[in-house]
């Protein structure tokens, strides 16, 4: 086969993910910057250029603002808890017995349910009259918490709910990342007579370098776009405390007929999760390179 | 390395199984109990007292039917992993084996963006894109985002699994007068099946459990699994009996899936893959 029909072949091969990839990512991306310049609403067949309006107008916006600080701070505790308790569970179950077997899917099941069906359910126990509330008052006579109508509260369910299916992923990860280091280190430690803490700070951490690199940077990306959740067990409540970034770039883009400003913002949140995303994985992978 | 079950470990593993069941054993059993039933206990049952009644209501009702529901993803699912599967590795096999190629390494840098952005920040301007391709409120518009969307994750995971297989092989197939896509067929896709195996998996269970661009990209006319049930469900229902047989309705193909694939979860994720 001669180099030309070889080289339109690759091309061909190339081509529609490329092609699709472009239309429906980089282009979605560039579009989203430009409208931020606009005071468009979405549907009228014309509109103006207003500068930088949007883009400063997002700075004086207190609601902005503070869904910008509440999903930062989420998705930081939703990162930290959820490796440091997928890590724990990873080393637990880490080996072939039947239990181990059976304590893997008992942690990992609730990531397979949908966030929004799992909301309901997390719903009905956590609501005022819900199945915990009868629960504590039948068992312990307890009076009846407020588990979603106290901002705190509510926050402290959501994240519980988000690590309750999100543990289940960084465990995974972390347990494909053992199955990738060398046997023999842990015969060498066992004849030094390493204890289980020694033999996890020198051997298991260090080595779990790349794991943690993706797993960590799959939880903060993935908790800085939380949605679904929140939209079901809180509906942003009590009082907009729970309110993440997505839920203001829609409410503003679509239901206040914004799309101009409701594009500035989200320009912003892409800046916002880009960086910290690009510092996050230069900082971990500098721990990767002693593998090298 | 082996690990062997300390007491503590046992114990810490058996408390944590036990919480993390609880939400899925109020779901399962309250999906075959009747109203009343539930509202009276909803911690235990009888065995006498399960019924179908409630999943049949639910299920089949005048606003919502699992089965359209269920139809509706499944083409969705399958349409977008094919599409993605096949295109993917097709670029992924490319593009490990011409490193020295620009285009390809600045559309390698462009999918690293694609990693990081959180997908609300372009749905504004997906639908304006949609719109004007004719594809807005349409299954190929969202299978089409779908595809996009999956394009860098299962990339990296390819090209991390295709740097494994030898050279060698594809040479000698080369010297035999096979063209690039015929090496790819018939050689390197059937050696990928572990990678294949984890972007099905998490593709398929990333799509079927997706929320927000069926909702916005499909419209009020149709639905999915997700978009069925919260509609029908709604933001201030308390009907306890529809909420936990629709969320047992809905859960049920993707634990399926989780059981008939459960040997390839952690096999593929170490097959060399999702190390970025």
């Amino acid at each position: 086969m001669d180099q030309k029909r070889l080289d339109l072949q690759k091309s061909l091969m190339v081509c529609p993910s490329m092609l699709i990839y472009l239309t429906f990512m980089a282009l979605p991306i560039a579009l989203t910057v430009y409208y931020g310049f606009t005071n468009w609403n979405g549907v009228a067949p014309s509109w103006q250029f207003v500068g930088l309006k949007n883009y400063l107008r997002a700075f004086t916006d207190k609601q902005f603002l503070y869904s910008v600080r509440f999903t930062l701070v989420f998705s930081i505790v939703i990162t930290l808890l959820s490796n440091a308790l997928g890590l724990l569970f990873a080393v637990l179950v880490n080996g072939k017995q039947r239990s181990m077997n059976f304590f893997r899917s008992m942690i990992f099941i609730p990531l397979l349910i949908s966030p929004i069906a799992a909301g309901f359910v997390w719903k009905a126990l956590f609501s005022y009259s819900g199945i915990i509330n009868q629960f504590l008052e039948r068992w312990f006579g307890l009076e009846a918490i407020m588990f979603l109508g106290k901002p705190d509260m509510a926050k402290l369910i959501l994240i519980l709910f988000t690590l309750w299916q999100n543990i289940g992923f960084c465990m995974v990860i972390y347990l494909a990342g053992l199955q990738t280091i060398p046997p023999d280190f842990f015969d060498a430690a066992a004849i030094d007579g390493a204890n289980p803490w020694q033999r996890f700070k020198s051997i298991i951490f260090p080595y779990l370098a790349p794991s943690t690199t993706s797993a960590v940077l799959v939880m903060f990306t993935s908790a800085m776009r939380e949605y679904p959740r929140p939209l079901v067990l809180t509906a942003g409540g009590p009082v907009g405390q729970t309110e993440t970034l997505a839920f203001r770039i829609f409410k503003v883009g679509f239901d206040a007929n914004q799309l101009g400003y409701g594009s500035a913002m989200a320009a912003w949140v892409l800046l916002l999760t880009s960086l910290l995303s690009i510092a996050i994985s230069r900082l971990l992978r500098r721990r990767e390179e002693f593998l090298k | 390395m082996k690990t062997r079950h300390t007491p503590v470990s046992f114990v810490i593993l058996s408390f944590t199984s036990l919480v993390f069941f609880v939400p899925i054993y109020i779901t399962i059993i309250n999906a075959f109990k009747t109203k009343a039933d539930i509202m009276q206990n909803p911690f235990g049952f009888s065995l006498g007292s399960l019924t179908f009644e409630n999943l049949k209501t639910h299920g089949f009702s005048s606003y919502f039917n699992i089965f359209q529901a269920y139809f509706n993803t499944i083409i969705i699912v399958g349409f977008s992993i094919v599409g993605i599967i096949v295109l993917t590795s097709m670029l992924s096999y490319v593009m490990d084996r011409n490193r020295e190629n620009k285009v390809l390494k600045i559309f390698y840098v462009l999918m690293l963006a694609g990693l990081i952005i959180p997908p609300e920040s372009i749905l504004l301007s997906i639908v304006q894109i949609l719109r004007n391709l004719g594809l807005m409120f349409t299954f190929p518009g969202l299978v089409l985002r779908n595809i996009g969307w999956y394009v860098p994750f299962s990339c990296f995971v390819f090209v991390g699994y295709v740097k494994t297989i030898s050279r060698e092989l594809d040479e000698s197939a080369y010297l035999d007068g096979a063209g690039a896509f015929s090496i790819y067929a018939r050689i390197i896709f059937p050696l990928m099946k572990p990678a294949i195996a984890s972007v099905f998996i998490f593709c398929f269970l990333w799509i079927w459990n997706d929320f927000l661009n069926p909702l916005i990209l499909l419209g009020d006319k149709t639905y999915t699994v997700t978009i069925g049930i919260y509609r029908a469900i709604g933001q201030y229902s308390t009907a306890w009996d529809q909420i936990f047989a629709l969320v047992f309705l809905v859960s049920i193909p993707v634990l399926l899936m989780y059981i008939f694939m459960q040997k390839y979860f952690i096999e593929g994720l170490t097959a060399g893959a999702i190390k970025g």
